[in-house]
């Protein structure tokens, strides 16, 4: 099979399964669907592994491209019983859930997209599935921010086109090296506009998606990430506007969610505010380059994926009464919430957890690229972020649990979800050598 | 398995045994005593074979860990860090004692947390690797925020927020020389490492090193703690249970110092020889607040805290004197202050269960309430007061020549602290009328009488101590001298 064909099945499986759930409407078991078209979009990305370093027209095939693929059907398989405990707890229309699980099915369609593709045309319309699918999970769409996005976006494309010729990453760069007078501002312009645009895509809706839309937007962070990583590596006559870029980006995202974290008063805010310090994050390690810098990418994404959801999962389990507030749970809920507390106690870096060495790995990063002032200020924004998390840990346990209390059940999906994650976490930050070795692996397979 | 490795094994077991949920209550306090006692016998059975001739680590267990980054699980034992683990092992076995009746909610949650700060203590102590060390330190703060936070007083919250910024911000400040230090010998050396001595050579501009050393020293100095940083030990003082207490005041407090000792001076020599004046008139700072809030106290509970203040401002100072002597001098400080302040800290809490009040004021009569308890009392404030006198003023002499004015202000404040501890005992003598007399029960007297005896063993015979300490000191004077004359 050729390669791209090979490339799209994966997607093509999540597509035609979601495309079911949402046309079909009354599916008589749509769980059990989306389950199916996911499970079966996973052995199609690890029958990918034939084609270990293969490109063909507009896809590549990486073991960077399938890690992260499988890295989003991973956060798609754990945002599926958060999807189950949301309609159950909200009553929701069979109609309605079907429709829910088809989107998510649908966007995770567009993620792998963007993962394999270096056409940049390709990837502005995988991004835009997401998008799209994204704002349907969201009940306060922006549309002004949604139109901006997509014309940053769809502007940067056409600017490269004019500049290099082509739509295509490697044609690209080949077209500027080779350019006799020299780079010139439209490729960097365009490269500004793209990147940028990119980000008001995808991470601003982890400040008003729900609690199925943040789950699959956390996905979605991987599939920009990857494709943050593929323009990286090939755009390499860009590097440095590249970095200059990616560092704003790093800085304004960490500002603007540590700053939302710590005025919200809800479990689900803090959390969701927060994803936005350790998108950051990633974009620094982006900006760091190398295979270093993409094997710490693709270990820290990891490290989110499996922590947020955990953490969301666990969140959603201790949820909040009619009456009461989350605050105080932790002993009438302990299971959920000393596994909320380790994950968020990990996303806040914590020892002997994933998160602490991720972290220290993206930061290692940084300092032999001479960012020492930038380095400063990444660990002022952390501080604030520990100040957060811990205030969320000592809320659950130390204050005093409402009278009226009552207890709920976390189900049997996001149990599993909540245990298999923190088990990961907690093998990975006390073993990490075997998760490390394998990232690099994956890293030095690269176009 | 070495015998390093088994010392933090042990209380990491007894962590996750304990962490299972039992019935009775007596049965997670047992485990966690036994599980506390067996690792002091491994630490005493470590200090029988140590080597206190040489000053090279001994008993070193490599472990491959995380290649990928260059980690290893190195650890490795020498007299200063040996003195400390033994310091720690005795005090959590008290401190278990001390919080018998005092917890009452999640027992095996605070227990179990108790158990891995110690194995994290020990750990930070024994660490070769500085990431190991790093890791270390970490889970001490995160476990103390915990410990205050959870099971504290009214105020816990805010007082175990304010220990977690202030703390892990100066360990964050830490990660950032770190970050650097390793680039740094990666570059000159070609391959990485996380090891602590090949660090001992770096090759840096006189600009680079001045910001580093600050950058250290701040980190180790908030941990200290340091004026203006010692609010979060106040804090945590006065919110949390006995155990937390004599943790944080005793134990926790001792990685600074010791991190001073171990990383910053032997790192940094050129900068801490010129800027040993200044982190003096830092110190002297220390003593004269610490000293002149502890005499103004009028809770017993600050009144310790501000008194560590002082004492490890004493250390400090004689840290940076650099002379043999005064080294040895601050680490006997560092190691007594750990048994007379946890003795106060718990001979505290037993006056309050008495008495309803951790007011000094309150304490008057004491000595007819519970006369041996009174003695006791006595016996620890006399420590508190006179062994840091004693070896402060041989760091005050060795200070004098570099730092004169430094050494004279140390001096007042050595001073006004003994006012602090006047007082305190003159109040327990003032006549009251007493009720009833309520004597020290057996559990009790065995955690203070070891700590009144290790105090007593300290203030009256520390020869073998000092001796003991004889290798260590002159390696790291002779470490400073070499690169000065180098760099002169």
């Amino acid at each position: 099979m050729p390669v791209e064909a090979a490339v799209l099945v994966p997607a093509l499986i999540l597509l035609v399964t979601g495309a079911l759930l949402i046309v079909a409407r009354r599916v008589s078991r749509p769980y059990l669907a989306a389950w199916i078209g996911v499970i079966g979009s996973v052995m199609a990305c690890l029958r990918l592994w034939e084609y270990r370093l293969s490109a063909g027209g507009w896809v590549e095939s990486d073991p960077v491209g399938q890690f992260l693929g499988l890295l989003i059907l991973v956060g798609v398989a754990l945002t599926l019983p958060i999807a189950r405990a949301v309609s159950a707890r909200g009553g929701s229309t069979d109609a309605r859930t079907s429709t829910d699980y088809g989107i998510v099915l649908v966007a995770a369609a567009g993620m792998l997209l963007a993962v394999s593709t270096r056409n940049l045309l390709v990837l502005f319309a995988a991004i835009e599935i997401v998008s799209y699918a994204l704002s349907h999970l969201s009940d306060r769409d922006k549309l002004r921010r949604y139109l901006l996005a997509s014309t940053s976006i769809l502007v940067g494309v056409a600017l490269f086109r004019v500049a290099s010729g082509s739509f295509d990453m490697a044609a690209i760069e080949a077209a500027l090296v080779t350019r006799d007078s020299g780079i010139g501002l439209l490729p960097v312009l365009a490269l500004g506009l793209v990147v940028v645009g990119f980000f008001m895509k995808l991470v601003p809706p982890l400040l008003r998606l729900g609690a199925v839309g943040v789950p699959v937007a956390l996905a979605a962070e991987v599939a920009l990430f990857g494709a943050l990583l593929r323009m990286r590596g090939w755009l390499l006559v860009l590097e440095d506007a590249f970095a200059a870029v990616l560092l704003a980006v790093a800085l304004v995202s960490m500002f603007v969610g540590n700053l939302k974290a710590l005025r919200r008063n809800d479990l689900q805010g803090v959390l969701s505010s927060s994803f936005l310090m350790h998108i950051g994050l990633l974009a620094l390690g982006v900006a760091a380059g190398g295979e270093k810098g993409r094997a710490a990418v693709i270990f820290y994404l990891f490290a989110l994926v499996v922590m947020g959801l955990g953490a969301w999962s666990a969140a959603i389990g201790i949820g909040s009464s009619a009456k009461g507030g989350w605050k105080g749970r932790g002993w009438s809920q302990p299971f959920s919430a000393v596994a909320m507390s380790f994950l968020i106690l990990s996303m806040a870096g914590a020892p002997l957890t994933m998160g602490f060495v991720g972290r220290f790995f993206i930061m290692s990063l940084s300092v032999p690229a001479n960012h020492l002032g930038l380095v400063a200020v990444v660990l002022l924004n952390l501080l604030v972020c520990f100040y957060y998390y811990m205030k969320v840990v000592l809320g659950l346990f130390a204050e005093t649990l409402p009278m009226d209390d009552v207890a709920v059940k976390l189900g049997r999906g996001l149990t599993v979800a909540v245990v298999v994650c923190t088990v990961v976490v907690l093998v990975a930050g006390v073993w990490p050598e075997p998760c490390l070795s394998l990232v690099k692996q994956v890293a030095m397979g690269f176009f | 398995m070495g015998l390093l490795s088994l010392l933090l094994v042990v209380p990491a077991a007894g962590a996750a045994v304990v962490a299972v949920p039992a019935r009775r209550r007596t049965v997670i306090k047992a485990l966690a005593l036994t599980f506390s006692a067996v690792t002091l016998v491994v630490a005493l059975a470590v200090w029988t074979r140590v080597d206190f001739t040489t000053n090279d680590y001994q008993l070193v267990e490599l472990y491959s860990w995380i290649p990928s980054l260059g980690v290893s699980f190195l650890l490795g034992v020498d007299a200063v860090s040996l003195f400390f683990v033994l310091m720690t092992a005795v005090l959590t076995p008290i401190s278990i004692l001390a919080s018998w009746g005092g917890v009452r909610d999640g027992e095996t949650a605070f227990f179990s947390i108790l158990l891995f700060l110690e194995a994290a203590v020990i750990g930070a102590f024994l660490a070769v690797d500085v990431f190991l060390f790093y890791l270390f330190w970490l889970s001490v703060l995160v476990a103390l925020v915990l410990l205050v936070g959870l099971w504290g007083g009214k105020r816990r919250r805010r007082a175990s927020l304010a220990l977690g910024v202030l703390t892990v911000g100066g360990s964050l400040l830490m990660l950032l020389v770190i970050l650097v230090c390793h680039h740094t010998h990666f570059v000159q050396s070609g391959s990485p490492s996380f090891d602590t001595r090949h660090w001992e050579g770096l090759v840096l501009t006189p600009m680079a090193e001045t910001w580093l050393f600050w950058g250290l020293f701040f980190a180790f100095a908030i941990q200290t703690p340091l004026f203006p940083f010692q609010f979060w030990l106040i804090g945590a003082a006065q919110e949390s249970p006995a155990a937390t207490r004599v943790f944080a005041s005793t134990v926790v407090l001792k990685i600074g110092a010791y991190g001073l000792v171990r990383f910053a001076v032997p790192w940094f020599p050129r900068a801490a020889w010129t800027f040993a004046p200044a982190v003096m008139s830092l110190a002297v700072v220390s003593i004269l607040v610490g000293a002149v809030t502890a005499a103004l106290s009028i809770d017993s509970r600050k009144l310790a805290a501000r008194v560590t203040v002082a004492h490890m401002g004493i250390v400090l100072l004689g840290i940076f004197c650099f002379t043999s002597e005064a080294v040895k001098s601050a680490v006997l400080i560092a190691l007594s202050h750990g048994f007379f302040v946890g003795g106060l800290i718990v001979t505290a809490e037993m006056i309050r269960e008495r008495t309803g009040s951790f007011r000094i004021q309150d304490y008057r009569g004491l000595g007819r309430i519970m006369p041996l308890g009174w003695v006791i009392a006595m016996l620890l404030v006399a420590g508190a007061a006179v062994i840091p006198a004693y070896y402060g003023f041989e760091i005050i002499r060795a200070a004098f020549e570099r730092a004169p004015v430094q050494s004279a202000a140390a001096a007042v404040g050595l001073a006004v602290l003994a006012v602090a501890f006047v007082r305190f005992a003159r109040v327990s003598l003032e006549r009251r009328e007493v009720r009833e007399k309520k004597a020290l029960r057996g559990r009790e007297l065995l955690v203070l009488v070891p700590l009144v005896l290790l105090v007593l063993w300290m203030g009256i015979a520390p020869g073998r101590i000092l001796r003991s300490l004889d290798a260590a000191a002159g390696a790291f004077i002779s470490h400073v001298g070499d690169h000065v004359v180098l760099s002169e």
